[in-house]
């Protein structure tokens, strides 16, 4: 790629869409993600009483919970993230690459 | 043969809960998730009969894949086929094969092993690996499908200075493939001694002689069924005995972890943190190592190749994560509920009370608890397939960088034709096979444990850093990527030789000078730290050049526009 095509596509409005919202959209989901790993993580270290404690009476432990929240919210979050990006993400690099004259 | 285990001392339910959880300890705790078989290293194995409804569908796996392999070598006719398989893979097969790549034995005996030990603490080990891979799909995968080739060194060289780069990338991503090897071979070998009755000796070359067979002659494709077929098995397999565990409580939750807690010596400990992991910085280090050095393994990383292009990749790890973040569920499960089937059960036990065969075989006599000996047989194949591919997949990485990224990128400036790279990449897995039999025959008897740990650390510490910052940062140059890769491979392996792992249990001294057994609290973000000041401080030209390459770098990550096409790239 020449340095004018590459200018050209930087300065291109779709590009800056695309990046600028996959940007954000990947790292609100990363930081949910992170954040329920240090909960977990910084839980374990330094508030084993409360991962200990009973969740709804029972054996079953606010540790236990967390930890299969952190699992199942990293599954819940790839899904919508795919989803989202097959849908509009992907349509709008399309759209960039034709009107950049690719494909 | 048939006296398990009568060399060791059998005492009270006590001392035979510490050396279990020594054991354990030792194995998985640095096993992590990602490691392999992780045979009982303390020295319990002892070989067991013959079991023949495993070795029959050992064998099967066996043929349908060499079958695999022969028709794979057919199609495997440039080097696009052999390093990625020609980016014909669909993220459907591409995300199970990641899965049947990235879950070792570990994950199944290993993990199972520790929450059945430790309880809560063990968790992590599964909740990490859940904590990486969401991340790799928003931040990493599409972009590293746009930036590379073949392998994650593709990307990093992008715009750096290509010979000083792949040489420090290669030392990283070589560390990390022999390490794990070597962790692997000998849990291969304890634990084939143990499931299958065969010696040591000879399971460790059986291990190699068929990795060999699948990643030379059938490339990217062959491994990618392999892993992909053994994923299958995998889940088929934690499905059943998960769904037998929860039939058996009525399928409430609440009442296997009742009687987990009512069985376990430790009682209600088990529930929450403290039985394994004691002091927060160990456990922010295993926290840190499992999370960041599973985006830094150049197996898994290279698996993002073999589709068409960053729409794909992006479906695969998706697929990938679904499937693998089912698994620790069931493992989770399975793990709280063979507290109640095997831990008072005489079955499993010797004459002292021991567990017969070792922390690792806790899953695997649930499953003969709940599906007989046929599920046991099922089962015991599935763990050596388990090998079996994760030892194809880390050989293709490492054959991959020898031939690709040094040998035809680094030493002959990219002159080497397609038929020559194939040739230097078998021979690289002939020497690879050869170095891994050796090494494991050497560290046999060796408490492993360090290596396992070497492997993530390393993989935190040197590829991760230098892999992130190389795609999003602009201000990197090769100047500073060298001295973070320096600085953290000096670290992580430093740290580990001065720490508990090595200085202690191989040295035989009696304080470690570094208190931790993982490294990468420190080392990780030192290494980081390093590539931003060395960045920073580099005045040159070529910094220059390089930050001015950032334009396209970014306009090819973010797009795609540029890469090679689907089935020629």
């Amino acid at each position: 790629m020449s340095p004018t095509e590459t200018e050209k596509c930087l300065n291109h409005p779709k590009f800056k869409e695309l990046t600028r919202a996959r940007n954000r959209f990947g790292l609100v989901f990363s930081l949910i993600i992170a954040v329920g790993y240090a909960v977990y993580v910084l839980g374990m270290s330094f508030a084993p009483g409360f991962m200990s404690q009973s969740f709804g009476g029972g054996s079953m432990t606010y540790g236990i919970v967390i930890g299969v929240l952190v699992i199942i919210s990293g599954m819940v979050c790839s899904g919508i993230y795919t989803w989202w990006a097959n849908r509009y993400f992907d349509v709008l690099s399309g759209e960039l690459r034709k009107e950049l004259g690719h494909e | 043969m048939s006296k398990l285990m009568n060399n060791m001392m059998g005492n009270l339910m006590g001392k035979m809960i510490k050396l279990f959880l020594g054991s354990v300890l030792l194995t998985l705790s640095l096993f992590g998730a990602a490691h392999a078989a992780g045979g009982d290293i303390s020295g319990a194995v002892v070989k067991q009969p013959l079991n023949i409804s495993a070795i029959i569908m050992f064998l099967i796996f066996v043929l349908a894949t060499l079958g695999i392999t022969w028709w794979a070598a057919s199609k495997t006719k440039t080097k696009d086929d052999f390093y990625a398989a020609g980016g014909g893979i669909t993220p459907w097969q591409n995300g199970t094969a990641i899965a049947g790549d990235f879950m070792s034995a570990a994950t199944f005996l290993g993990i199972t092993g520790a929450i059945y030990g430790f309880g809560f603490d063990a968790m992590i080990l599964a909740v990490g690996v859940m904590a990486a891979w969401p991340v790799i799909l928003f931040m990493m995968a599409e972009r590293i499908r746009n930036l590379g080739s073949y392998t994650f060194i593709d990307v990093v060289s992008y715009r750096l200075d290509k010979k000083p780069i792949r040489i420090i990338s290669a030392i990283g991503s070589l560390s990390v493939v022999i390490f794990y090897l070597i962790a692997q071979m000998v849990g291969a070998g304890k634990l084939i001694q143990l499931l299958f009755g065969l010696d040591y000796v000879y399971a460790v070359i059986l291990v190699s002689f068929l990795m060999i067979c699948y990643v030379s002659f059938g490339g990217m494709l062959a491994t990618t069924w392999v892993q992909l077929i053994k994923a299958v098995l995998l889940l088929i397999g934690g499905t059943f005995i998960a769904f037998m565990v929860m039939k058996s409580f009525n399928f409430n939750v609440e009442a296997i972890l009742s009687s987990a807690v009512d069985i376990h010596p430790k009682g209600a400990a088990i529930l929450g943190p403290g039985l394994w992991l004691k002091d927060p910085i160990a456990i922010i280090s295993i926290a840190l190592t499992m999370m960041f050095g599973i985006m830094g393994l150049p197996h898994i990383l290279m698996r993002l190749f073999t589709v068409k292009d960053a729409k794909d990749a992006r479906k695969s790890v998706f697929v990938a994560t679904t499937l693998m973040g089912y698994f620790y569920i069931l493992i989770i499960i399975i793990g709280f509920g063979a507290v109640t089937f095997v831990m008072n059960n005489p079955d499993y036990h010797d004459a002292a009370g021991n567990i017969l065969g070792g922390g690792n075989m806790v899953a695997l006599h649930l499953t003969q608890y709940m599906g007989g000996d046929f599920m046991l047989g099922f089962m015991s194949a599935v763990a050596f397939a388990t090998i079996l591919a994760v030892v194809a997949g880390l050989t293709l990485a490492g054959a991959a960088t020898i031939a690709h990224d040094l040998y035809s990128k680094t030493f002959k400036k990219g002159t080497v034709s397609s038929a020559e790279e194939i040739k230097i990449s078998r021979i690289a897995t002939f020497a690879l096979g050869g170095i891994a039999v050796v090494l494991g025959i050497a560290f046999e008897h060796q408490n492993v444990a360090f290596v396992a740990s070497m492997a993530l650390a390393v993989a935190a510490s040197v590829n991760f850093p230098i892999l992130i910052m190389s795609i999003y940062w602009s201000n990197m140059t090769t100047r500073g990527a060298i001295a973070g890769g320096v600085v953290g491979l000096i670290l992580s392996i430093g740290l580990i030789i001065l720490g508990p792992g090595v200085w202690v249990s191989v040295l035989g001294n009696a304080e470690p000078i570094f208190p931790q057994f993982y490294p990468t609290f420190y080392s990780m973000p030192l290494a980081f730290i390093a590539i931003w000041v060395f960045s920073l401080l580099d005045k040159s030209a070529q910094a220059e050049k390089e930050k001015a390459l950032f334009d396209e770098q970014l306009v090819r990550s973010e797009t795609g526009i540029g890469i090679s096409g689907a089935s020629n790239h």
